[in-house]
């Protein structure tokens, strides 16, 4: 069960990274560095 | 913050078997959603708590979805963006909400007009602005960021076109323009070098680490 909620917020967390990686910018005014494998998104 | 987003992004990694680069895209995910749901939970209990929650939420979602498109100038950290971030919601609101209705409807509708006139030039002349942590140097990716921003911005301008003329019946109305027109006119100024340096200076003033 523990496994699956892990999975699931893994999952989330990528997905907003992914959405993020598409834009100029996050959201608002900060900007954290950017992993390697989201440059070419 | 970022530093519990990381905290966490290991921690979930480590039970999953995620190596660096997975972990490393985790907690820059939940960095984001961090940053979003905070300054969302500002905006809405400084809305609340002041009654001008409906132009906090304007201007909580206007600066935030044509940030994404045009970028801008950064906060250092991710406290010093909290702080920008709230002081700019609940100051835009107040106004907005308090004092600029007083203006009148041809007030609103000339600085709307030149509000959109302003930032529709500085957004084709500069958009999209990055920054060091997120560079932005495909042409691609900059000309499918510039039509998003071109997009984003008629939409803004029909948006304001209905409010005007919503509110020539009704003053109830004039907050939501001036929460819109002052939402735009900041994030524009932040493509500049002017809204760069502004940055810089409040950045260094509250020092938050």
């Amino acid at each position: 069960m523990k496994k699956k909620v892990l999975a699931a917020l893994s999952v989330v967390a990528t997905l907003a990274a992914t959405i993020a990686a598409t834009s100029a910018c996050i959201w608002w005014f900060y900007q954290p560095e950017e992993p390697e494998s989201l440059k070419n998104l | 913050m970022e530093q519990l987003a990381h905290k966490w992004a290991q921690k979930i990694g480590t039970a999953l078997n995620a190596d660096q680069e997975k972990i490393a895209v985790m907690a820059y995910g939940l960095t984001a959603l961090l940053q979003l749901l905070l300054i969302f939970a500002a905006a809405l209990l400084f809305g609340l708590l002041f009654g001008f929650l409906w132009e906090a939420m304007i201007v909580f979602f206007s600066v935030g979805f044509l940030r994404r498109l045009i970028g801008g100038a950064h906060a250092g950290t991710f406290n010093g963006c909290m702080v920008i971030s709230v002081v700019c919601i609940v100051l835009f609101s107040a106004l907005a909400h308090y004092v600029l209705p007083l203006c009148g409807f041809w007030a609103v509708c000339i600085a709307s007009v030149l509000i959109d006139l302003l930032a529709s030039f500085l957004i084709y002349r500069y958009a999209p602005v990055d920054s060091p942590n997120k560079p932005v140097r495909s042409p691609e990716k900059i000309r499918r960021l510039r039509r998003g921003a071109g997009t984003v911005m008629a939409a803004f301008i029909l948006l304001t076109v209905v409010l005007l003329f919503l509110s020539y019946r009704n003053s109830v109305w004039f907050s939501y323009i001036w929460a819109f027109d002052l939402s735009v006119l900041w994030q524009v100024c932040m493509l500049t070098a002017m809204g760069r340096r502004l940055i810089c200076v409040v950045d260094h003033l509250i020092k938050v680490p």
